[in-house]
């Protein structure tokens, strides 16, 4: 008989909480590499507090921020390759940004234009998911085509803990494991789906041993440390690509913040237990690493965050002024030649819109 | 020249309608920057803080802190080309570590405290229609959300303490006026004549509405001795019902008897008969609790005292070893002493000494109650209307005569479960009172 209580899982780490960790394995990384995954945080929560802010200024729609999970997001899309795919969900804003998605189209999103959604050809990013653990689906179909087409991309679906409450999650898993496909399944716990504590969503000690069911590996990592997240994906990836097949990564990690602009963390989780991951802070331990190896300051980060305002500010502005179309274009771009009845319905819409002009 | 730029109010949580202003984080004449927070709102979904898109200089705001902005109106009005020094910049809202903080919940902990007030926006509404500063409501809903109950509780508490709601009344016109009268944009002209309109409850007419009586003399007594017991000893009430239907027969038939001795024989003497009875049994009941020596004295004789309701307020007359006594014996003192009662003729040695007190509604008084303990004793027995009730009788419905009984006792020296063994005890002698006879000298 399996007892799920004797299986051992443990939790990768290399920096813990306060910046320590396994020497040997820190200095592996170099001092170059360790700036660009600050820098790329540290824009990232820049970035995030401003869409905050600016949500709350009416200036762009619902927004879901992700702050406490850029290490997480971040140290797992380091590990790719400019031409792997990312399947994210509404909370990948800053694995989006760090694999090349320019802030403007970001902008265009959340201002719900319809060019929001269309990414520019070069960049191997699928559309934001909204639907939860629908794109799991569409990373397995991807990479199962990559397979077929004998290309060497890898696949990323990206997901929190509340989509593996759903049943696309475990089609996705069952698929990429009997097929064999390059996908990877990177779960970010971050142990709320909405309001919903992970101890309400499943019976599983951890999201990572899931894995097992479907024939697959799986581990679990602090999602809280860019270095232990980074090399847990890249040997994730790298077996993949070698024909490996598919892996479930459970990064383990917590919102800082609440689920959406729309809704109150304070009804559903104690402020100690936010006081205690906001401790465990992905920024701060990787701050004081970099600080230990003489290779950031107050200063810096002071000219750095100047700059990365400055360019959310600038973004917005082109993002704002480049805004064309009108609602007549939903209609354009599920059918490549409208059926009647949506035809119709165009002409209608355009006819409103200008009988509304003239008065 | 003045450039206007008017913040309205966004929809900042999918299909809001208005937002209450919970605080001002700045003041009219203020110089912000663009992203400098200027207040927290909260909505029906979240309390939330507010940034300025743009930097320049607070010409109004929408109105005092508890007013209702709606979503597309002006929260905040600011003279764009006014913008001078900054007061702080982006920078240092994002940058420090120390502040990692991505969102307004975040940020909260960090500010003085203010009350959160839990409150449905009606319930809001009516407050700021009634006057009443919300956050000084006690609120006894579910997590302590403020009711209009809640509200109507506080404006008669507030209308009872008179002196106290005259100066809360004129300080809020006061602070109105003072803070937001100085508006003199067009604007906010608009916004204040909506928003300061004088609370409907000016200078009171109630104070010539109402009548003042000094709390003196027995009700002064009275409202010692209940603070004193409530405030000392943790109340605790349990409640049952009794089929007296053999005690209704037996009284009526005996009552008859003694009328023709004009005495007037109520259920009161087996009640105390009852409950001397289940005393004796149950010793910790007949007892006070010595708090300078923590010691619990019990006591070894049976002095009930009876509450008795008279014009001038309650009385609790004692009936000395109430044990020792017939039943005929207990309802001629009763008789006795309630007459006296009624006359304020009782001497101080009469109202003295119980050692446990019995408070007999009547019919009048209701089913149940939640007695008060006649400190220092520890317990108080409450014997209530009867009433023809249908109850189950192996398994068949019967009408009884049902007695309502409760039992307040002294948490500190009592707990539930004698409490109920006391109950139970009481209630097999009354509802059998032959048992009564086998003691009979």
């Amino acid at each position: 008989m399996f007892d799920p209580k004797e299986l051992p899982v443990e939790m990768v780490q290399i920096l813990d909480e306060n910046g320590n960790g396994d020497e040997a394995k820190i200095a592996a990384f170099s001092d170059e590499w360790l700036l660009d995954a600050y820098r790329a945080m540290r824009r990232a929560r820049v970035v995030d507090e401003r869409l905050l802010r600016m949500q709350r200024q009416g200036r762009i729609g619902t927004y879901a921020p992700f702050s406490g999970q850029e290490a997480a997001q971040i140290g797992s899309v380091l590990a790719l390759q400019k031409d792997d795919w990312i399947f994210p969900s509404y909370r990948e804003v800053a694995v989006c940004l760090t694999h090349g998605m320019p802030l403007e189209q970001f902008f265009h999103y959340v201002r719900g234009r319809l060019s929001g959604k269309r990414m520019p050809e070069e960049l191997n990013i699928f559309p934001t998911q909204i639907i939860i653990a629908a794109q799991t689906l569409h990373a397995v179909g991807c990479a199962w085509a990559t397979k077929l087409k004998g290309e060497s991309h890898v696949s990323v679906a990206y997901f929190g803990d509340g989509a593996t409450s759903e049943g696309d999650f475990h089609e996705a898993m069952n698929f990429a494991a009997v097929y064999n496909v390059p996908v990877i399944f990177f779960c970010q716990n971050n142990q709320y789906a909405i309001s919903v504590p992970y101890a309400k969503q499943t019976a599983s000690r951890t999201i990572a041993q899931k894995a097992l069911a479907y024939g697959m590996k799986g581990v679990l990592v602090d999602g809280n440390d860019v270095l232990a997240v980074y090399e847990t994906m890249k040997q994730a990836v790298e077996a993949a690509r070698r024909g490996e097949g598919p892996m479930l990564i459970e990064a383990l990690t917590y919102r800082l913040g609440p689920h959406t602009t729309a809704d109150d963390p304070t009804k559903y989780r104690h402020p100690e237990e936010v006081e205690t991951w906001r401790r465990k802070d992905p920024l701060h331990r990787l701050r004081v690493l970099l600080e230990r190896r003489g290779l950031w300051t107050d200063a810096k980060e002071e000219e750095f965050v100047a700059k990365v305002n400055e360019e959310v500010t600038a973004a917005y502005e082109a993002a704002v002024a480049s805004e064309s179309g009108s609602i007549a274009d939903v209609f354009d771009y599920v059918y490549s030649e409208a059926p009647k009845l949506l035809a119709e319905q165009k002409e209608e819409v355009i006819r409103r819109k200008q009988a509304k002009e003239v008065k | 020249m003045a450039v206007i730029y008017e913040f309205k109010l966004p929809d900042i949580g999918e299909g809001l309608h208005e937002a209450e202003i919970i605080r001002w984080l700045v003041r009219e004449g203020d110089v912000v920057n663009a992203d400098q927070p200027i207040a927290e709102i909260q909505t029906d979904k979240a309390m939330v803080e507010m940034t300025t898109p743009v930097a320049g200089k607070v010409m109004s705001l929408a109105g005092p802190e508890g007013a209702t902005v709606n979503v597309g109106e002006p929260l905040i009005v600011l003279d764009t080309e006014a913008a001078g020094e900054p007061r702080g910049n982006q920078s240092e809202q994002s940058t420090g570590l120390k502040e990692t903080s991505a969102t307004v919940q975040a940020d909260r902990g960090t500010r003085p405290a203010r009350k959160r007030v839990i409150a449905a926006p009606s319930v809001r509404k009516r407050a700021r229609e009634m006057g009443v500063p919300i956050e000084e409501v006690e609120g006894t809903g579910e997590g302590g959300r403020v009711t209009l109950a809640d509200l109507e509780r506080y404006v008669r508490e507030r209308e009872a303490a008179v002196t106290v709601a005259e100066t809360v009344q004129s300080g809020i016109g006061k602070v109105e006026e003072a803070s937001f009268a100085r508006s003199s944009h067009a604007v906010s002209d608009r916004i204040s004549k909506a928003l300061f309109a004088p609370p409907s409850t000016g200078p009171s007419p109630l104070t010539e509405e109402e009548e003042r009586i000094p709390l003196r003399g027995l009700r002064k007594k009275i409202a010692e001795k209940m603070v004193k017991s409530v405030y000392t000893a943790p109340h605790v009430t349990g409640m049952d019902e009794i089929d007296v239907t053999k005690l209704v027969e037996i009284r009526k038939s005996l009552a008859a008897q003694l009328a023709e001795e004009r005495i007037k024989l109520t259920y009161l003497p087996f009640v105390i008969k009852a409950v001397t009875r289940a005393l004796k049994q149950y010793p910790m009941f007949n007892a006070t609790l010595d708090e300078e020596t923590n010691e619990i004295v019990l006591k070894k004789r049976y002095h009930i005292g009876i509450a008795t309701a008279t014009k001038a307020g309650l009385l609790v007359p004692v009936i000395r070893d109430a044990d020792q006594k017939s039943i005929r014996e207990l309802a001629i003192e009763i008789a006795e002493l309630s007459e006296k009662a009624h006359r304020q003729a009782l001497r101080l040695e009469e109202l003295q000494g119980s050692t446990f007190t019995i408070t007999s509604t009547g019919a009048g008084g209701g089913w149940f109650a939640t007695p008060v303990i006649n400190y220092p004793e520890v317990a108080i027995f409450g014997a209530h209307a009867i009433k023809r009730r249908p109850v189950v009788i192996d398994d068949e419905i019967v009408i009884r005569d049902i007695m309502g009984m409760s039992l307040t006792f002294d948490h500190r020296v009592i707990d539930g479960e004698p409490a109920g063994r006391f109950m139970r005890t009481v209630a097999h002698y009354l509802e059998n009172p032959e048992l009564l006879l086998l003691d009979v000298r």
